[in-house]
This record gives structure tokens, C-alpha cells and sequence, in this order.
């Protein structure tokens, strides 16, 4: 009897009722090109000044600038650093705007995120009126749509085209 | 010990015994358990978390929300988390070992209730733990 116990016991830890742990996973795909980030940025609609960081440490450009919609007053400041490979958050810092202590910060009016990567693209916006203006949301928004159409339409990373997530 | 200390001993080591930690394996189908019309990216993720991204669509109204949930205690923050198109200025709780993160979407009623619905589906795969709604 202990034993079919110990044994029942066994089994439910091998079954893991936590569910089950995630494994690495790694979407394929190719890289996108700091010509055609640029591109699809300049094509957004939007009004672009570019104020471009330094390269280097692995980061073969960093796109930077200031995007306005100039019809509603919405502003945000953007950096993109493009990388060879895969990228990470702490590649950015190398433009004009300062980097957040945390990923979220919020100081002197400004909102900073860092808001993630993307293949060898890392991203990070500045909002100057950090009050929840929707004209400020609207143009965050054109930009991100933007940023990702610079990948291929049918690149599951950038674009939601798939019927159930992969498999990890 | 005794064959119930053992028991219950394997419960609680297989993760049975509670449920303060949103369960990975859980949230696909919390998802599709909304009744919205789901389609998924293929995110990056690193051993230690993981990680469903996509975009919800309302058929009934057309409103629309990309989303994020990003469920593990090795979460360690924007490395770790998809880009949400839209979200720059919107939503992201965390609750549970999870963090959601939703954009404002188009039709803007709709998709906050798209929103809440999200978050409330995710954290109520967690109900010993205090998630404000």
C-alpha cells in the first residue's frame, strides 16, 4: 500500500500540476535593416527629426529622433538601436535622450519606456506630456505600427498571424 | 512519514497545492476562453518565462487591442517582453508572476473592456492571489 501510494505520489510530481516549464524558444527569421526602419518611419506620416546616437559595442545604428503629428500637437522621442544579431535594452543610451533608471519612469514631466526588442531591434520612447494625451498615444501608436511594418507581412514576430502561439 | 505526508508533500512540490502564481500552461486558453477572435505572434523568450503575444478582435463591435502576457519569476523586464504595438501609452499590470500589457486599440470603450477582460481572465487563473481588477 505504501508503495502505490509512493508511487501515485511520484507520478503526480513527474505530471508537475504547476503546469508545465517553459524551455527557451527563439523565433527565426532575418534581420531588418536600419535603411528600411528608416524608410517605413519616414513613410509613417508622421513628422520625423532624426538625432541619430553612436554606434558601436555591436550596434551598427541607432535611429533616434523626434516624431510629431503636427495636426494634434502629439510628440514622442524615440531611439531604435539596431544590432547584428539579437538585440537587448541595454543597448540603448546612446542618444540625446536619457536612458530611465527603471523601465518605467517618470520624472520632470517626461515618461520614458523602455518598451523591448524586437529580432536586432531594441526600442525605447520619451512622452514630454506624460498626462495621458491622446494625441501623444495616437502618434506612439503610428510610430510602433511603423517600426513593425518594417518587417515582412508575414513575419510571425512582428505581425499576429498565427492560430495558436508556437510550441515551446 | 506518513503515506499522507508523502501525498501531500508531492502536491505541494508539483505546484497542486495552490495557486498564487499564474500557471503558464493556463493562458492560451484563458485567452481563447473570451470569445474573441485571437491571433499570436512568435515572441522570444528565454528559458526562465513565458511569454503570448497577439491581437484580440472583437467580431460583435470590430474594436481591436494587441496584448501582451508575460507569465515566470525570471521575468526581468523589456528584454524579456514583447513590443505591444500601441502600448506605449497604455496598459501593463502585474499581478501573480504575470505582467499584461495591452494597447488602447481601435474603438476605444470596446477595447478597454477588451482590456479588462484580458487582465481579469489572466489573473483569475491565480485566485489566491490579491489582483486588484
Amino acid at each position: 500500500m505504501r508503495g502505490l501510494i509512493a508511487l501515485a505520489a511520484l507520478g503526480l510530481a513527474v505530471a508537475n500540476c504547476g503546469g508545465t516549464r517553459p524551455v527557451a524558444h527563439h523565433p527565426a527569421g532575418p534581420p531588418v535593416t536600419p535603411e528600411t526602419l528608416r524608410e517605413h518611419i519616414d513613410r509613417s506620416g508622421l513628422k520625423i527629426e532624426w538625432h541619430d546616437g553612436r554606434t558601436g559595442d555591436g550596434v551598427i545604428a541607432d535611429l533616434a529622433g523626434e516624431a510629431r503629428d503636427p495636426k494634434t500637437g502629439g510628440h514622442v522621442a524615440f531611439e531604435l538601436a539596431i544590432a547584428r544579431g539579437r538585440a537587448h535594452v541595454d543597448m540603448l543610451g546612446r542618444s540625446r535622450y536619457r536612458m530611465p533608471d527603471t523601465p518605467n519612469e517618470l520624472s520632470d514631466d517626461v515618461d520614458s519606456r523602455l518598451r523591448g526588442v524586437i529580432r536586432n531591434v531594441a526600442y525605447a520612447t520619451w512622452y514630454f506630456d506624460a498626462y495621458d494625451s491622446p494625441a501623444t498615444g495616437e502618434v506612439s501608436a503610428r510610430l510602433d505600427e511603423a517600426i513593425l511594418s518594417a518587417f515582412p507581412p508575414n513575419d510571425a514576430e512582428a505581425h499576429p498571424v498565427l492560430k495558436s502561439p508556437p510550441e515551446q | 512519514m506518513k503515506p499522507r505526508g508523502v501525498v501531500l508533500l508531492a502536491l505541494v512540490l508539483a505546484g497542486c497545492g495552490g495557486s498564487s502564481t499564474v500557471p503558464p500552461d493556463k493562458v492560451e486558453g484563458a485567452i481563447r476562453s473570451l470569445g474573441y477572435e485571437v491571433r499570436f505572434r512568435d515572441v522570444e523568450q528565454p528559458r526562465s518565462i513565458s511569454a503570448v503575444a497577439g491581437r484580440l478582435r472583437d467580431p460583435k463591435t470590430g474594436a481591436a487591442i494587441d496584448f501582451s502576457v508575460v507569465v515566470g519569476e525570471g521575468f526581468d523586464g523589456p528584454d524579456d517582453e514583447p513590443i505591444v504595438p500601441g502600448a506605449g501609452a497604455s496598459s501593463m499590470t502585474g499581478c501573480a508572476g504575470a505582467t499584461v500589457t495591452t494597447s488602447s486599440g481601435e474603438g476605444h470603450d470596446a477595447a478597454d473592456r477588451m482590456s479588462w477582460a484580458l487582465e481579469n481572465a489572466i489573473f483569475d487563473l491565480a485566485p489566491e492571489a490579491y489582483c486588484e481588477g
